[in-house]
């Protein structure tokens, strides 16, 4: 059953079109990886696709359900939550708030304290830091945070904007381990990437996203030999057909 | 002595509803950037709602009080969700210009309705005044204090212990991590902008014994309550009560020394330097909703 | 454009009709006295000094983009001058109407620079300027020398353009009033048309900090249209003080008058030369059209002024920039754009439904 479809999305920031027709799809269960440069047009096709910038699209559904339309808040709600690049905390409350934040949205709140435990269980750290205000706490802990408050309603897919971003590879390595462990569990994952390396290592299947279309795509272990990736997709040069794996 | 003692104790009183005033439009600016300068205009509308209503006795009076109060909210809830939600989005400096324009014309609309200035009501509590060691309050002015005192606390308990509150005060933290956690942003705008109206309509009510009502009064408090948040800052809800305090037991004390026009000249001229020398906090954030564009996406496209 | 063939400039159909329409206006303007009797003369004066106020004010609040308030203490300044020197010390009106004008400048300038320095919003600038205006207020209130509560009264006795006073006939009020705006609009056009400075105020109003990076003196230019606007918008509070011939805090300085300044450049369209002109007469017209159905005096000055914020409210509400880009597009439309190269397509956009998500 497939997660996210997405067909002939375009994306608009400002007054320029930065996303063009890009079809994207996520599988139940999957973690899949999306990779390009800088600038490529990453956090607009989550922006895109959460509905935080306007947008055109064929096909852009969740769950068998159309998300054309919807609020983002709505969206968030049946369950597509993006952990944000800039995390996006509550800084000036305490760690605890934010994760309970987090499961404002749930309807059914009896859960949400066993949530939490599990959430402390999986981040330590956050238990030890759980009255400190989330404005205080390192890069580490603002990312674990994030993922933790995204967590926090129980959601069907998570989508994670550039996890790595600005964190030592420590850090970096154990903020992987966790995602490839909640994909585990059963979330179904998609990682928006610029570490094309790390996210290789994690995901079945991957999109290269490039000047705001999709240049290839396929299966990570097939796609990390092709040409594509050989000629570096990091090259301004790289334009051309899709390469298919 | 006693003079000093009577002018401190009705200013701390009139502080209080300062305070009240105040925290109505600290909400309303730190939750969702927005300068509502027809703020003192809705204290207006509490003010002629109960004059309208010539509430006999005091749970009448109560009563004039809470109609008043969800009439005010109500027009906030309709200014908010028809006037400024889309100006929001836009960005730009419509809502100002939309508050200023509304605030007049609810002072002209109160000017065609009710052209007779310094109306007011008589004492509506079922006691006189309270005297003791020289100082004499009369019963509106101790009762209008205690009840904002009263009702600043509810509004802090509602902001900072409650779960509206964590939604309210996640919506002011972050606006994107608020939608990312499924708040309705949009409605939670739009009971906040309500909120802040409805109390600023209640502590219209309560001035009326006190303080006859004329149109022009709008404007006066309008910039009264900017002055308590600004002074307050953005940092906390005490922020904006302390200020309030301030400006009341400043007034009060200041009429000692200067004559009535100088001294609210004086007043507004060291308002003008406080917004030169503190602009920090509220600026910064009023900067981030005068272009909410940049604060609903990121910097750098990526 | 060259100067030696100002024909060239009529390019466009909306040059063409809009050149047709001013001339017309201008004829209008100059005959008008002599088809109507005197009362209506004071109408057209009131018609033309809200024109001149609305249009001093939109040199830093249209076209700078600074949402500024202490335009009050600059037209108050003007009467004040006026009333001070001019009735008490009997120093002639005109070196007055000068001296006004300079001292507004300087205001302004010095509001300017400190709100600059301060790093100051458009929001606190309102804010400041509000504050500001209504601290002068209470100083000329409370000071004898501007006349406190009572006012000033004008004690003259003499007549005549020398003396920028006319007892019985407004025309004369009306052709002084009519000559600054025709001045100051033209000089006004030129500068934004031909000095570098005009040309690079837009470029402020969009982005200071785009601007800044052009190498355009942001604040000096701030500073300076501030001084100019609010040193023209002197003249009109001068104006006001010769016709009624009496000063005082509360007819002159008043939040309503600043409101209206900045709303009538808002409701004729901020930053357009004609927008803040059409607004100020349409309103004169419209309090006269609201006497003329016997309301009260002190109702007609309240019905305007809610007028006025419904009208404005709506503008900004439905996104239109005010009464000169309707018409600019009214004139396209009917007329065409002219423009010689065809504007290419828009290019075909993808089936699919507009994705409306956007907050707000």
């Amino acid at each position: 059953m497939t997660t996210l479809e997405i067909e002939g999305l375009s994306v608009r920031r400002g007054r320029s079109e930065v996303l063009h027709q890009v079809d994207l799809v996520v599988r139940e269960g999957e973690c899949v990886c999306l990779v390009g440069s800088n600038g490529a047009g990453k956090t607009s096709l989550i922006e895109g696709v959460l509905g935080m910038l306007p947008s055109k699209a064929k096909t852009l559904s969740f769950l068998g359900e159309s998300l054309l339309g919807v609020r983002p808040w709505d969206r968030v709600r049946r369950g597509l939550v993006v952990v944000p690049q800039n995390r996006d905390l509550f800084s000036g409350m305490t760690v605890e708030e934010n994760l309970r934040l987090g499961a404002v949205a749930v309807a059914d709140r009896t859960s949400t304290d066993q949530v939490l435990a599990e959430i402390y269980e999986l981040f330590p750290r956050l238990a030890e830091r759980a009255d400190q205000l989330a404005g205080t706490l390192s890069g580490g802990e603002r990312s674990m945070l994030a993922i933790g408050r995204g967590l926090m309603s129980q959601p069907r897919m998570l989508v994670f904007d550039e996890p790595s971003l600005g964190l030592a590879p420590l850090v970096v390595t154990s903020i992987m381990r966790t995602i490839a462990e909640i994909n585990e569990r059963g979330t179904t994952v998609l990682l928006v990437e610029q570490n094309v390396h790390q996210a290789f290592a994690l995901a079945s299947r991957a999109y290269v996203l490039e000047n705001g279309v999709i240049a290839g795509e396929g299966p990570t272990a097939e796609l990390a030999d092709s040409e594509l990736m050989r000629r570096g997709y990091l090259g301004s040069a790289a334009t051309g057909g899709v390469v298919k794996a | 002595m006693s003079t000093v003692l009577q002018l401190a104790s009705t200013g701390l009183l009139q502080g209080l509803i300062y305070s009240l005033i105040g925290i109505g439009l600290y909400l309303v600016f730190t939750v969702m950037r927005v300068v509502n300068f027809a703020h003192g205009y809705f204290v207006l509308i509490g003010m002629y709602g109960v004059l309208t209503l010539k509430p006999q006795g005091f749970p009448a009076f109560i009563g004039a009080i809470v109609l008043a109060a969800l009439g005010g909210a109500l027009v906030g809830y309709l200014v908010q969700r028809f006037l400024l939600e889309s100006g929001l989005a836009k960005g730009g400096h419509s809502q100002l210009v939309i508050t200023l324009s509304l605030g007049i014309a609810i002072q002209y609309l109160f000017q065609v309705l009710h052209p007779e200035p310094f109306e007011t009501i008589p004492n509506p509590y079922p006691f006189e005044a309270f005297t003791s060691s020289g100082v004499t309050i009369s019963a509106p002015r101790m009762a209008a204090g205690v009840l904002s005192l009263v009702l600043v606390l509810l509004v802090s308990f509602l902001v900072y212990r409650t779960r509206i509150g964590s939604i309210i005060r996640g919506c002011s933290e972050s606006l994107n991590g608020a939608i990312h956690v499924g708040i309705n942003v949009r409605r939670v705008y739009r009971l906040t902008f309500a909120l802040g109206c409805g109390l600023a309509a209640i502590a219209g009510g309560l001035l009326l014994p006190i303080q006859p009502v004329s149109p022009a009064l709008g404007l006066e408090l309008t910039i009264k309550a900017f002055i308590v948040v600004v002074i307050g800052g953005a940092g906390s809800l005490w922020g904006t009560v302390a200020a309030g305090v301030l400006l009341g037991l400043a007034e009060a004390l200041g009429s000692l020394y200067a004559p009535g026009t100088f001294a609210t000249a004086l007043v507004y001229g060291l308002f003008f330097l406080v917004i030169l020398v503190r602009p920090q906090g509220l600026v910064v954030r009023a900067a981030a909703r005068i272009k909410p564009r940049t604060s609903l996406t990121k910097v750098g496209v990526g | 454009m060259t100067i030696g063939n100002p024909l060239r400039y009529l390019d466009t159909p909306l040059r063409r009709v809009n050149a047709v329409v001013v001339v017309v206006a201008l004829v209008f303007a100059v005959v008008y006295p002599s088809l109507v009797p005197p009362p209506m003369i004071g109408v057209g004066f009131v018609a033309l000094l809200y024109a001149l106020r609305n249009f001093t004010w939109n040199i830093a609040g249209g076209y700078v983009g600074q949402l500024s308030l202490s335009h009050i203490v600059a037209f108050g300044t003007g009467a004040f001058s006026v009333a001070v020197l001019t009735w008490r010390h009997e120093v002639n009106a005109w070196v007055a109407l000068v001296v006004g004008v300079l001292i507004s400048a300087v205001i302004g300038f010095l509001i300017s620079l400190l709100m600059s320095r301060f790093g100051v919003n458009a929001f606190f600038l309102a804010l400041g300027t509000l504050a500001l205006s209504l601290a002068a207020a209470g100083v000329a209130a409370s000071w004898t020398f501007l006349g406190d509560t009572n006012g000033i009264s004008y004690s003259g006795t003499e007549e005549g353009f020398a003396h920028l006073q006319w007892y019985v006939d407004p025309s004369g009020f009306y052709y002084t009033t009519l000559g600054f705006l025709v001045v100051i609009t033209a000089g006004t056009a030129a500068l934004m048309r031909f000095t570098h400075f005009g040309r690079s105020l837009p470029f402020i109003r969009e982005d200071p900090v785009i601007a800044a990076s052009m190498g355009i003196r942001v604040v000096r230019n701030q500073a300076l249209a501030m001084a100019l606007s609010m040193g023209l918008t002197s003249i009109a509070g001068t104006l006001i003080a010769q016709y009624v011939q009496i000063v005082s805090y509360e007819s002159v300085l008043t939040v309503e008058i600043g409101v209206a300044m900045m709303v009538g450049s808002i409701i004729g369209g901020a930053g357009t030369l004609a927008g803040p002109i059409v607004a100020g007469i349409g309103i004169a017209v419209l309090e006269e059209f609201l006497r003329s159905f016997s309301v009260s005096s002190a109702n007609v000055s309240s019905y305007t002024q809610i007028a006025y914020a419904v009208v404005v409210i709506l503008l900004l509400r439905f996104g239109t920039g005010g009464i000169m880009p309707l018409w600019e597009a009214g004139v396209r439309a009917v007329f065409g754009s002219g423009r010689k190269e065809k504007v290419p397509e828009a290019p075909e956009q993808p089936v699919g439904e507009l994705v409306d998500g956007r907050v707000g």
